[in-house]
């Protein structure tokens, strides 16, 4: 069953344009690796931070992508004293990588948290967005995924966007054309829970 | 004045017209989003899924005063600003007053009609702020000084290489890239810049919840994200017709949006913002680290609440702005939404959006550039019937500046049948000498095009005249609907639909000197269809409770009897009159009637093999109430014959729009549409309504005929014949 969505969630990405590939939990940094390939600057989210440590041992500049966030030992954060310089790295970065609330398999959508850790600008800003989707978060329907989604009572703020392929636009006679003020490229990299 | 506003009206078509680009553009366009569209909607309830949309936006603009309360209240709680403007002037000060308050100088704006609507770009240019369209059309539209001419895609007008001159001579790029691809980059490099250092964002919304406070913002660009996410104060310009009461109507509304406006399951991204955000990269250059944006929703009234307490045009308020009507819309799809005048909003629904939001006098302008040909009810995701608020729009207009001659003179076909059919030989004639010929002109219609003609013999003449016949043993009684053309100008085709049912084991009778009410309804007089709703609510209904069913032979006509007779006696006390909805249910088209009953083996009928070819082309009411193919199928039942249904989108001819001089070059090109489709195909010609039949016979120069007469000549003689049946109740 579950196997059934993520197949239905992968053909509806690819059709408008995205693509997905499923992964272990111990393959995710090097499948990562694989498809940011040659991207000189990549910004990952704050709850990735693992991520961007692993990314970094494989030689590829990943960064946290938040003046907030605290130096670890390997992961480099944003300076947060220049801020041109932050602004400047933004829109220099090559790819962004954020976590994904949930997908949904009807439509090949995810949900990214746009609330936290600059995950909007993350996933729309660089030509390439890529996000990490756990498997069991895979729903169905849009009307399932929106009831999940729901801002709770009494929660001040609550942000988040459902994405489904890259940035397109046909407003030049009707051609489809992608990358226009987003990303070019999606990649969702799945990740299999072990049985 | 009215002259002068035809004769404006008729120069703005012909300019359209004349413009090669233009014409190429938008056909491309228009096949395919409407193929897109259908696409989208194969594999869901798309009936099931648009009623529910209905009642979500019926409960919400009923409820309209109480959702603004609540929406408020959670806007202020969140920590953003909330303003109500009355209207456009209002919503201008509000958002010009905020500008020059924070000491804006660069404002990126996402598309938003609403924001058309109020005009805000102006206001804030005049304060020396500059103000950048970041939707790649309407940037396009902007840079070339124009205003949008679809609510979708903006730019739908404009060809590749005129886009390529507007970037040369507007964005110092001396030699712009020709391809699409290099088009949509360079934008997207000089656009960034301005993202980045622009103090205030504008948008609209596709949703505000009331419950939630959440705005939604469905896109495909990314153009709405960086709007609402780079610059420090995000406002959000929405009608107030936008707000829904719950999180959980979204759904609905996101699963129809989409598939109706581009074809997509759902856009590349859809934004839902609860809450004033916190950003850091914002900080850029300003005082502080993490800090608050602003966040400022201004809701737009400027004639909304006004609408949502009339009974009669309140469902306007139902439009999700998605613009498949416009692209299942005849004239829009040759002309495109510059003849549309300045208003931000174009078609039918746009002259809907006029009267409430802009004046009566210019939605007047392009009132009659709605044919009512109904196209525009199957895809509407709400189901707003776009064609009765423009009939009512139109019956206001009449009150308040009058109605014209040629208006009375085309509403009432059934006088000028009675008139002009006893002395049919002499008003055929007459009615083509240039004295004649002149006075259409001084009146308004095209002088070259033909009327049709008159018969002398008029069906009721026939029918009270002739043999009965022997129906046998009859359980299935019918009430042929005689209507003005087909008793006035087409008696066969009454003749032939009698001998047909007959054939079938149907027992007809007959109710006399009848009209639907349709020719008057279309030119917005409506106390002559009320009354004949009246009329034919007894008379038929009356016979429908006896175990009858009605049978026109014109779909026009039953349009009228199954959807506009509610309608028309919405506010009188025949509404809650339970032969209304009996009357609906058992009113029919004459071929939808003989397939269901050859179908369902309630009729039988003997048909010789017919070694023919016939182009069938469905009448736009045949369509709109989901029987377009039924005269197809009727002549399928002949055997050994080849049908071909063609899909021209209409006719063109639409009762009295294409006789009327202003819409005559339109009416001509939207029927070569289909002209070409029947010339690429041999056969007879089969049309039902009598207006489809005018515009092929005086385009082609072909015959046409009504799928009765193709059945009639099919028919095998009668085994016996007696005197029974042909009954007449009158």
């Amino acid at each position: 069953m579950a196997h059934e969505l993520t197949d239905a969630f992968s053909d509806a990405l690819r059709a408008c344009g995205g693509s997905a590939m499923v992964v272990s939990a111990h393959g995710l940094a090097d499948a990562v690796a694989e498809v940011v390939d040659q991207e000189r600057v990549v910004l990952v989210t704050p709850d990735l931070l693992g991520l961007a440590e692993s990314l970094r041992q494989k030689g590829i500049d990943a960064r946290v992508g938040s003046s907030q966030h605290s130096l670890s030992a390997t992961a480099v954060s944003l300076p947060s004293a220049n801020l041109d310089e932050v602004s400047s790295i933004f829109c220099r970065a090559e790819c962004g990588i954020t976590g994904a609330l949930l997908g949904i398999s009807a439509s090949g959508t995810v949900a990214i948290d746009t609330q936290h850790g600059n995950a909007g600008l993350l996933s729309c800003l660089p030509p390439h967005h890529v996000a990490i989707l756990r498997e069991g978060a895979i729903q169905k329907t849009l009307e399932g995924a929106l009831e999940t989604l729901a801002p709770q009572p009494g929660v001040r703020d609550c942000r988040f966007v459902l994405v489904t392929g890259p940035s397109r636009t046909s407003d030049i006679e009707m051609m489809s054309v992608l990358g226009v003020h987003g990303p070019l490229k999606l990649d969702v990299i799945i990740v299999r829970e072990d049985a | 004045m009215a002259e002068t506003g035809h004769r404006l009206m008729q120069r703005e078509i012909s300019l359209a017209l004349a413009d090669p680009t233009l014409r190429t553009a938008l056909k491309r366009a228009m096949a395919i989003l409407y193929q897109r569209r259908e696409s989208a909607f194969a594999s869901i309830d798309y009936e099931a899924l648009r009623s529910r949309a209905h009642a979500i936006k019926e409960a919400a603009i009923a409820r309209n005063a109480e959702l603004l309360v609540e929406l408020e209240q959670r806007v202020l709680t969140a920590g953003g600003h909330f303003f109500l403007a009355q209207s456009a002037e209002d919503a201008r000060q509000y958002i010009a007053n905020l500008a020059r308050n924070k000491g804006v100088q660069l404002v990126v704006k996402s598309k938003s009609m609403t924001s058309e609507e109020i005009d805000v770009n102006h206001a804030l240019e005049q304060l020396g702020i500059e103000v950048v369209e970041t939707d790649l059309g309407e940037r396009i539209i902007q840079l070339a000084g124009e205003h949008p001419s679809h609510l979708i895609v903006p730019a739908i007008h404009k060809s590749k290489e005129e886009i390529v001159q507007i970037f040369a001579e507007n964005m110092d790029v001396p030699n712009p890239p020709s391809d699409a691809e290099g088009l949509t980059l360079l934008m997207r490099r000089d656009l960034r810049q301005r993202f980045i250092t622009a103090d205030m964002g504008i948008t609209g919304a596709n949703f505000v919840v009331a419950e939630t406070g959440t705005v939604v913002l469905v896109e495909n660009e990314g153009n709405i994200r960086l709007t609402t996410e780079l610059p420090p104060v995000h406002v959000a310009v929405v009608g107030l017709e936008k707000i829904i009461p719950r999180f959980a109507d979204l759904a609905t509304l996101l699963e129809l949006l989409p598939r109706s406006a581009t074809g997509q399951l759902l856009t590349a991204y859809v934004s839902f913002i609860s809450g004033v955000a916190s950003s850091e990269i914002l900080d850029t250059g300003r005082a502080t680290q993490m800090r608050e944006r602003e966040f400022h929703l201004v809701i737009l009234d400027n004639g909304r609440r006004a609408a949502a307490r009339d009974p009669e045009l309140r469902e306007l308020l139902y439009c999700i702005r998605c613009g498949a009507c416009l692209n299942a819309c005849a004239p829009y799809r040759n002309v495109g939404g510059h003849v549309y005048g300045v208003h931000p909003y174009p078609g039918g629904i746009g002259c809907a959006w006029a009267y409430i939001t802009s004046g009566h006098a210019e939605a007047k302008q392009i009132n009659g550039l709605c044919t009512t040909c109904s196209r525009c009810t199957e895809v509407c995701p709400t189901k707003v019937d776009i064609p009765w608020l423009n009939t009512v729009i139109k019956q206001r207009n009449n009150q308040e500046f009058g109605a014209g001659f040629r208006q009375r003179v085309f509403a009432r076909a059934d006088l000028m049948g009675a008139a002009f059919s006893p002395v049919a030989p002499v008003a055929n004639v007459g009615l083509r000498t240039m004295p004649a010929r002149w006075s259409f002109a001084l009146m308004g219609i095209d002088p070259e095009k033909r009327l049709p003609r008159y018969e002398r013999e008029t069906f009721t003449n026939w029918y009270r005249h002739r043999h009965s016949v022997s129906v046998g043993q009859s359980h299935r009684r019918v009430v042929l609907f005689v209507d003005c053309f087909m008793n006035h100008n087409l008696p066969q085709v009454g003749k032939a639909a009698v001998q047909v049912l007959e054939a079938a084991g149907v027992e007809i009778a007959v109710v006399h000197n009848s009209c639907c009410g349709r020719p008057a309804m279309s030119q917005g007089l409506l106390e002559v269809p009320r009354r004949w709703a009246q009329q034919n609510l007894d008379k038929l209904g009356h016979l429908v409770e006896e175990g009858y069913d009605v049978v026109c032979v014109e779909p026009s006509c039953l349009s009228a009897l199954r959807d506009d007779y509610r309608r028309l006696l919405e506010q009188t006390p025949s509404a809650s009159d339970p032969r209304l909805h009996l009357l609906e249910e058992h009113s029919y088209d004459f071929a939808e009637y003989i397939v269901n009953g050859v179908r369902d083996g309630s009729l039988s009928l003997r048909l010789t093999p017919v070694h023919s070819a016939f182009v069938v082309h469905g009448h736009c009411h045949q369509k709109s109430i989901g029987i377009g193919s039924a005269p197809a199928e009727a002549l399928r039942l002949i055997p050994d014959v080849t049908v071909h249904e063609v899909d021209a989108l209409c006719c063109g001819m639409v009762g009295s729009f294409g006789y009327k001089q202003e819409y005559s070059d339109l009416s001509r090109a939207i029927g070569e549409e289909l002209f070409e489709q029947l010339r690429a195909h041999g056969g007879e010609i089969v049309a039902c309504g009598i207006s489809c039949r005018s515009q092929i016979e005086q385009g082609l120069g072909r015959r046409v005929f009504h799928p009765a007469e193709i059945l009639s000549r099919a028919l095998r003689p009668p085994l016996s014949g007696s005197n029974i049946g042909g009954g007449t109740a009158s």
